[in-house]
């Protein structure tokens, strides 16, 4: 013992000196230096492949931040719920945040206005950091940089057009103005003299002509922007301007010689129903799209905007794509345009909403009640756009009309199709969310149909009105080919088509359209013609509200709208009224006032 | 599906009695150079939910050995398994509060489903009308296998040797090192209005570790009565370091439990992470003086440093002084019989504080992200490319928040210790308060926000603690202690011209929560309900309301209308509820919290119980939003206050009217028709216990037998229409929020310890 303790003795101010020198090695400031792990520095990511991956990422702002549900491009609470395609659907009190929105009574403290301008504005900041990125890198061919820059600035361009149609008067931050560079000092840049006291439309004419200069016709990859999206997004941001000139050359050359990022010329998809499939991604209409995709494992990377866009309470995967959750329910007055004359041109002055024009519904009808679907003539694009009773939806069962239905007394009885998935696609969705209705499908933010369309517009406005009637026949001749008709299902066995005698599949409904053949002569007329093509045509696509408000019309049309629903779901807008003054544009975020000072952020009226 | 006609209670269905199993057995021994401190222990309990438990089996071990007169060495180890199964809440249980969880499945539960359909399946929602929770039941059943636990070994070694007479020096070292696993099926459901259609399986795996080494040298003298005590030491520190990986994966070819794992799924997404952790470093020093026992002065000195700050505000240096005059040993007290013992005492000091910031904060990152920043740029559905979004703005002039804490107060025993008094006036002032402010969305809003030092909260309360005790009769001694503590919570800056911020929480698109200077934080804020309107007339009288009309604002396709619903005060008075109008409906930090501690001891059985109450508290009962409006989802609104709704034959002036409408004067509003009282008192603990007496004992060789029987919360007071008044939260910025509050659960526990 006497030894073990000798030995202690000795082995104590060994023990003294260990710790010292730990505790000199501790002094050292590199032991308070811990590297961020799992992400990347500034660094390293100022570099090419960086700088391309924070492209992509910008990109993936398209369908907004992550899973939110309305901050990207689909617009379809912004532009087809405001704009009276479709309801909010569902019920009353089902993601209730969406009501005023519809009812026109949002507060600047709706947390979806918040979402869609701040989703937005990320869109902004991300573009912002690439084209800051690329100006802290040399040694890059111009080529690359300038293909990097255009596409950048592309997408910002499209943010802004988001946000100035959204907003109107929108703070200009780019990549010079107030990126936190290494620091950020809150109280002297955040909260800078970001003002809302210019209109940004110069600033997106800039981004797109940019684009438009810089751009190659083709790209290394189909989503990416080309040379002729740009020009299409330029052409697009005149016309919202009212700049008839410009839009139309524009225009013109992008409908002479555009081509799709993919090399394909421009034209229209043969098959107006299939023209929304996953298999027909990319086509030769798709000018600009957000990229889906059921392959990521992720449900941010598929058409999430819209997975609750889907029928209700059915035996999802072997009825219906989805049992939940039956948003966006088109309106009874979208249904109903689509009622044409025995000629197959739709009814231009209203009157489809009257008599023996009106469109049958099953209102009221409950499944398990006989119910014979409407036999007037009818434009087939409705059956390829909004699921309703008695008719196959889709290539799943036949639409049974109440059950499918989330609250029929509330919402009406459609439900939405464009963009609904289909039994032949179900395994291409994302089936790792809470529910079945991610879409791999594409959302096509100009396709080339819209493009026809607005190039009608112009032509009506400074140009030939024949020219605008071959546009829009243009357009009416690929709705009336045989493609778009859906086919009645066997009464023997549902699970088929029927045919009849000959052998000729038999139509699920009266399909009759036809194009314009009289000569267009008075421009009023032809405007109205544009304007409805362009309804029935882009229907659901979030882009109807917008173009009311450019038109000028919106506080005629969505009045007469509100009061046609409330006639028919009265308890959805009973009391709801549209005041142009104060409801063409959403209030700024009360939340984004309160941040960067009321001074800075002037509210809409 | 079959309606039960009888009726199903959701919540007994979901619930059952839940046995707690607790056994302890330790040793300690040891001779004059060395001891020792061995103990194992295992705890069995259920909880009240189905397939919820709590498994805890622990191991610790002290020992120490004087190797000579001058040097000792010693250890602490615990080593601990721990499987917590069918946990409700996030962060441990503690966000349950503020979550929609199967208890509150339970009760928006029509009690006309039944349990099970016919076939023997589970019965739901899918009939419409029926609102959309899922089957609770069904929900707790699927997760029955789910399975995870976590085995942590912590300890530390030291050596302490006298190297002069006064002078003593320790080392220490210390750590601990902790796996998890764990895995979850996620099942496919049928029977409810919003139903998981897809079969996932995922696991969970991880460790973590951290050390601290502690060097420290203690000087104490007595002169006459002069005492002095110096300490000076050092200290090192890692905490946080962990590696983690998970992965999932869906649809397996067989759902058999026997079968499924990882590779046996498909469309396997894998994921994991690590940290090094945040390093610490200090250096501290401490003088304590005390002349003859009656006056005391004590001061601290620190320097902390932390990797969490950038290097030109890593250090904080933190003092801290006190004083204590024990004035019962003045000559002038001397006089004054009844006072056996009186301190005043009173203090002053700083304590730096940096756990609130995010061991990045001073990095600006970029990070890839599937979620975030992935792109199917080639448009082939395939999976996408991977993308960069700037995901951290530094700030690297962070500095360290600093609490400044001032009392006074003092101790008192009266009446030859019947009687103490203990009271303390205080106040603790957060400075350079480290809080991270939202950035505006236009800099871009993804990017994690830094901490900035900009805010500061002032607490200040009162705390008093009575306690007296006695002998009643000889064999009966009591003692009651009753402690009391006023509490204040006030922000007082946030950063310069920002003069609130809203909580970006919202609950169904309900935002609640509002912080402002001057209020305390987390206080709740929306429209003050003034009643409900009676008639037209009211409406037409009253300031225009979105979701109501007026009679002059009405038209052939919006009439009049929108008796039953929210009349909300006009605060700004200008004729129109707009969200100017919205005010403060209360706050969750509870004003007053007290406890009543009773002892009795009669021969050999003791009885003990403990009452406590919060008052001034309030509640923002967020599950009315799901109980009390028939919108909420279809068919919602179950609650027992929707009988008391506003009808137009008997009117009702607290319940809105029942109706399919959901808008500004319904449901989608916070206002102050969900706030409550949280007031409580409660019963938390009564104890009955027995000891063996002594000469029983020794002819058993045993030195203590106590058989004790115990209840544990026998009875809640409050006026709280919830499951419990006891809504807590898991952070400081959404407290008070009950969506699917746990109940607290009374317990009856058998108890039996023997010493030897």
């Amino acid at each position: 013992m006497k030894n073990l303790t000798n030995i202690l003795k000795k082995a104590v101010p060994l023990t003294l000196v260990v710790s010292i020198t730990v505790g000199v090695i501790a002094c050292k400031d590199e032991f308070l230096d811990v590297p961020a792990t799992g992400q990347l520095t500034e660094s390293q990511i100022i570099t090419l492949p960086g700088v391309e991956g924070q492209l992509i990422g910008t990109y993936a702002v398209l369908d907004g931040i992550s899973e939110d549900w309305h901050g990207g491009a689909v617009n379809w609470l912004w532009g087809s719920m405001r704009g009276g395609d479709a309801n909010k659907g569902t019920n009353a009190g089902d993601f209730s945040t969406m009501n005023p929105i519809e009812r026109f009574e949002v507060d600047p403290t709706n947390g979806e206005v918040n979402q869609k301008w701040s989703d937005t504005y990320e869109g902004v900041a991300r573009a912002n950091q690439v084209l800051f990125t690329l100006s802290q890198l040399e040694d890059i061919p111009d080529e690359t940089k300038n293909r990097i820059a255009a596409e950048a600035r592309f997408l910002r361009g499209h943010f802004y057009f988001e946000l100035r149609k959204n907003f109107k008067m929108v703070p200009w931050v780019d990549e010079t103005s107030n990126l936190p560079a290494t620091e950020v000092d809150k109280e002297t840049t955040a909260k800078g003299d970001i003002k809302n006291d210019t209109d940004v439309w110069p600033k997106i004419e800039e981004d797109f002509k940019y684009a438009f200069d810089n751009l190659p016709e083709t790209q290394s990859a189909a989503g990416r922007a080309n040379k002729w999206a740009a020009g299409a997004y330029l052409g697009k941001a005149y016309l919202y301007q009212g700049k008839f000139v410009e839009a139309k050359t524009m225009f013109d050359d992008v409908i002479a010689n555009g081509v799709t990022a993919n090399g394909q010329k421009y034209g229209l998809f043969p098959d107006f129903g299939a023209l929304f499939m996953v298999a027909n991604d990319n086509s030769m209409e798709s000018v600009f799209a957000f990229q889906a995709t059921g392959g990521a494992q992720n449900v941010s990377n598929s058409l999430h905007e819209l997975a609750m866009a889907m029928p209700y309470n059915t035996a999802a995967g072997q009825a219906a794509p989805s049992d939940c959750c039956g948003f966006f329910q088109p309106s009874f007055d979208m249904a109903a345009s689509y009622r044409t004359t025995a000629q197959g041109l739709p009814l231009l002055d209203g009157s489809y909403r009257t008599g023996a024009n009106e469109l049958k519904t099953d209102q009221g009808v409950l499944s398990n009640a006989a119910f014979q679907p409407d036999q007037g003539p009818l434009d087939p694009r409705l059956d390829r756009t909004i699921g309703r009773r008695g008719l196959p939806f889709l290539d799943w069962d036949v639409h049974p009309g109440y059950s499918w239905v989330r609250d029929q007394n509330y919402a009406g009885p459609y439900t939405p199709m464009k963009f609904s998935i289909r039994k032949s696609e179900y395994g291409t969705r994302d089936a790792s969310g809470w529910t079945p209705g991610y879409a791999a499908n594409n959302y096509m933010i100009i396709r080339f149909a819209d493009v026809l369309l607005m190039a009608a517009e112009t032509e009506v406005e400074i140009g030939s009105l024949e020219k605008a009637r071959e546009y829009v026949n243009l357009v009416r001749a690929r709705a009336a080919a045989p493609e778009t008709f859906v086919i009645a299902r066997d009464p023997a066995d549902q699970s088929k088509d029927f045919k009849d005698a000959d052998g000729n599949f038999v139509p699920a409904a009266n399909y009759v359209i036809g194009t314009y053949t009289m000569p267009w002569t008075d421009q009023a007329t032809a405007r109205d013609a544009v304007r409805f093509e362009r309804k029935l045509e882009l229907a659901l696509e979030g882009h109807r509200f917008f173009d009311l408000v450019r038109w000028g019309i919106d506080k005629d049309v969505i009045p007469s709208y509100l009061a046609y629903e409330t006639s028919k779901i009265s308890s959805h807008f009973s009391g709801a009224s549209y005041d142009a003054s104060k409801d063409q544009y959403l209030p700024i975020p009360q939340r984004q006032i309160d941040l960067q000072g009321s001074d800075v952020l002037v509210q809409n009226p | 599906m079959r309606a039960n006609k009888a009726g199903t209670n959701w919540f007994d269905a979901i619930t059952n009695p839940a046995p707690l199993n607790r056994h302890m057995l330790s040793f300690s021994g040891g001779n004059d150079r060395s001891t020792y401190y061995l103990s194992l222990g295992m705890q069995d309990q259920n909880g009240i939910i189905l397939n919820q438990n709590f498994t805890r089996y622990s191991l610790r071990l002290n020992s120490e050995h004087d190797v000579t007169k001058k040097f000792r060495i010693g250890e602490n180890i615990q080593a601990t398994y721990l499987s917590v199964t069918g946990l409700i809440g996030g962060a441990g249980g503690r966000g349950a509060a503020a979550e929609e969880n199967d208890f509150l499945s339970a009760f928006r539960m029509p009690a006309i489903i039944p349990v099970y359909n016919e076939f023997g399946g589970y019965a739901g929602t899918q009939a419409k009308g029926f609102n959309n929770p899922r089957n609770p039941v069904a929900a707790r059943e699927r997760s029955k296998d789910n399975y995870g636990f976590g085995f942590g070994i912590f300890g530390n070694v030291y050596a302490e040797l006298d190297l002069l007479e006064n002078l003593k020096v320790r080392s220490s070292f210390g750590g601990s090192l902790g796996l998890n696993y764990s895995n979850y099926y996620n099942r496919t459901s049928y029977e409810n209005s919003e139903n998981n259609s897809t079969f996932s399986y995922g696991e969970n795996s991880g460790y973590n570790r951290n050390w601290i080494f502690t060097n420290t040298a203690e000087y104490k003298k007595q002169f006459g009565v002069h005492d002095i005590t110096l300490l000076g030491g050092i200290e090192s520190l890692n905490v946080g370091y962990f590696r983690q990986m998970s992965g999932n994966g869906q649809e397996p070819f067989s759902r058999d439990i026997d079968y499924i794992t990882l590779t046996n799924t498909t469309n396997r997404v894998v994921n994991s992470d690590f940290r090094r952790g945040v390093n610490f470093f200090s250096v501290f020093g401490q003088a304590r003086y005390t002349y003859n026992d009656k006056y005391m002065l004590n001061a601290l000195v620190r320097r902390d440093g932390s990797s969490r700050f950038g290097a030109n505000n890593r250090y904080g240096i933190f003092p801290a002084v006190s004083a204590a005059w024990r004035i019962s040993d003045e000559g002038f007290m001397s006089g004054v019989s009844f006072v056996s013992d009186l301190k005043i005492r009173g203090g002053w000091g700083q304590m730096g504080n940096s756990n609130n910031v995010d061991p990045y904060n001073q990095y600006s990152l970029f990070a890839s992200n599937l979620s975030q920043s992935y792109y199917d740029i080639a448009g082939a559905n395939g999976t996408p490319a991977e993308g960069f979004y700037r995901s951290r703005i530094g700030n690297p002039n962070a500095k360290w928040e600093t609490a400044e804490t001032s009392n006074i107060g003092f101790d008192g025993s009266f009446f030859d210790g019947k009687l103490d008094l203990i009271f303390d006036l205080w106040r603790k002032d957060t400075k350079d308060l480290l809080y991270e402010l939202e950035t505006p969305a236009v800099v871009g809003a993804q990017a994690a926000d830094p901490a900035l030092n900009i805010a500061s909260i002032r607490n200040q309360g009162i705390d008093l603690e009575i306690v007296t005790r006695g002998n009643a009769s000889p064999t009966l001694r009591y003692e009651v202690k009753v402690t009391g503590s006023f509490l204040q919570n006030e922000i007082t800056s946030i950063a310069p011209d920002v003069p609130y911020f809203d909580s970006p929480i919202t609950f169904r698109g309900i935002n609640p929560i509002r912080n402002q200077v001057g209020y305390a934080i987390s206080s709740f804020y929306g429209y003050q309900v003034a009643g409900l309107f009676q008639n037209q007339a009211d409406i037409d009288n009253a300031a225009t309301q979105d979701g109501v009309t007026k009679t002059e604002a009405a038209t052939a396709d919006s009439p009049a209308g929108g008796i039953g619903r929210f009349k909300y005060a006009d605060i700004n008075g200008d004729g129109a509820i707009t969200p100017d109008d919205r005010t403060y409906l209360g706050d969750p930090v509870p004003d007053f919290n007290g406890g009543i501690n009773i002892k009795l001891n009669y021969k050999n059985f003791e009885l003990e119980t403990f009452f406590q109450t919060f008052l001034g508290v309030d509640i923002f009962n967020q599950s009315r939003w799901f109980t009390d409006f028939y919108p909420s989802f279809t068919g919602a609104a179950y609650g027992r206050r929707v009988q008391e709704s506003f009808t137009f034959e008997n009117g009702g002036n607290t319940t809105p009217i029942f109706e399919n409408v959901s808008n500004f004067s319904t449901n989608t509003q916070s206002n102050s028709y969900y706030v409550e009282s949280g007031n409580y008192g409660r019963l938390a603990n009564l104890q009955l216990a027995y000891n063996l007496p002594e000469g029983i004992l020794s002819r058993y060789g045993m030195d203590k037998v106590r058989v004790y029987l115990q209840a544990t919360n026998l009875f809640t007071i409050t006026s709280y229409e919830g499951l419990d008044p006891g809504v807590a939260g898991d952070a400081d910025t959404r407290l008070g929020i009950d969506v699917g509050n746990p109940p607290v659960t009374r317990g009856y526990n058998i108890g039996l310890n023997i010493g030897f």
